[in-house]
């Protein structure tokens, strides 16, 4: 059987691929950065050998600085007991804010299909994580 | 980890023989990633069912996993040194550090456990897409082990007094 074809992962891709599914995305220092309900996503081909996708998020809003050591075992226990992105802090003039990096070598290329849905997974786990910090914000907030 | 799918005589060698025989009865994809480790003078192990493929190394121990799919193999690593449960709040600094300045690869520390002696332990995770073409798989396998290695060589000079762990790195039971 024939094996689909299979194409190098770069900057033009990722912005086909993205206008295909109708997201309105800005060119922005050799990413494409768009805002997806309280997170904006940046993505873009890093690397030596521009082999990795990088999927950059980055929490809109941000928690207390006095917060740091809960919200650091958050992003541990995210890491810790879900696949996905990995999930860290960063400190701004605002606060404290989650952010979320999710990378893949894409060397030798892949197919459409492929693409397709590393894509829909980089996409999908840095909203998982948000929604798995709500939750343990919560969950901390009430005990 | 009941059977040796690579012979360790060729231990660090570019090149190791495998026994066909034993691959004959495991799933494809797992067959191949053994294969392709072999050829990288890699020993590895996986039960007789054809679960997780077993990589020990000398720094860590790398576990891979193809998904339900078949379109990724995930990776865990486990590295063999570790801190004491007092240390719990240094691991996960060391790790969020990773996470936000190289990131290429999940770090996160362990929750101190009976099983491990109370000690706190630093892994790595991250994926790689499978793919037909040897050439291709094999790189982003290479890709993974140097990434891992990287972490450990990183966490040995963030942290130069973690204990060593004396079982194998994914222990005894392994």
């Amino acid at each position: 059987m024939e094996q689909p074809m299979k194409s190098v992962v770069d900057g033009k891709r990722i912005q086909q691929w993205l206008e295909a599914q109708g997201y309105r995305v800005e060119h922005h220092e050799q990413s494409w950065v768009g805002l997806w309900g309280n997170i904006m996503l940046d993505f873009s081909v890093r690397g030596e050998h521009d082999e990795y996708l990088v999927v950059r998020g980055a929490e809109q809003g941000s928690h207390p600085n006095g917060h740091r050591e809960l919200l650091e075992d958050v992003c541990n226990a995210w890491n810790r007991d879900y696949e996905g992105p990995a999930a860290y802090l960063q400190s701004s003039e605002e606060g404290l804010v989650f952010r979320t990096v999710f990378v893949v070598n894409c060397q030798g290329g892949m197919d459409d299909d492929q693409f397709d849905r590393l894509m829909k997974y980089a996409m999908a786990g840095s909203d998982g994580f948000l929604g798995f910090a709500q939750g343990q914000l919560s969950k901390l907030r009430m005990s | 980890m009941t059977d040796t799918a690579a012979d360790m005589e060729g231990q660090g060698t570019a090149g190791m023989s495998v026994d066909e025989q034993l691959l004959k009865g495991l799933p494809a994809p797992i067959a191949r990633i053994i294969r392709l480790l072999a050829q990288r003078g890699i020993p590895s192990y996986v039960n007789a069912g054809g679960g997780p493929v077993l990589v020990p190394l000398v720094d860590c121990g790398i576990i891979f996993v193809m998904s339900r799919s078949l379109d990724f193999i995930g990776f865990t690593s486990l590295w063999s040194r570790g801190f004491s449960s007092a240390r719990y709040r240094d691991a996960v600094n060391a790790c969020a550090e990773w996470n936000r300045s190289v990131g290429y690869l999940k770090a996160y520390a362990t929750e101190p456990s009976l099983e491990q002696n109370q000690a706190v332990r630093i892994a790595g995770v991250g994926q790689i897409m499978y793919d037909e073409r040897d050439e291709v798989l094999g790189q982003r396998l290479d890709d993974s082990i140097y990434i891992i290695q990287n972490l450990y060589a990183w966490m040995n000079e963030q942290c130069p007094d973690p204990i060593r762990i004396p079982n194998a790195p994914y222990g005894r039971g392994a």
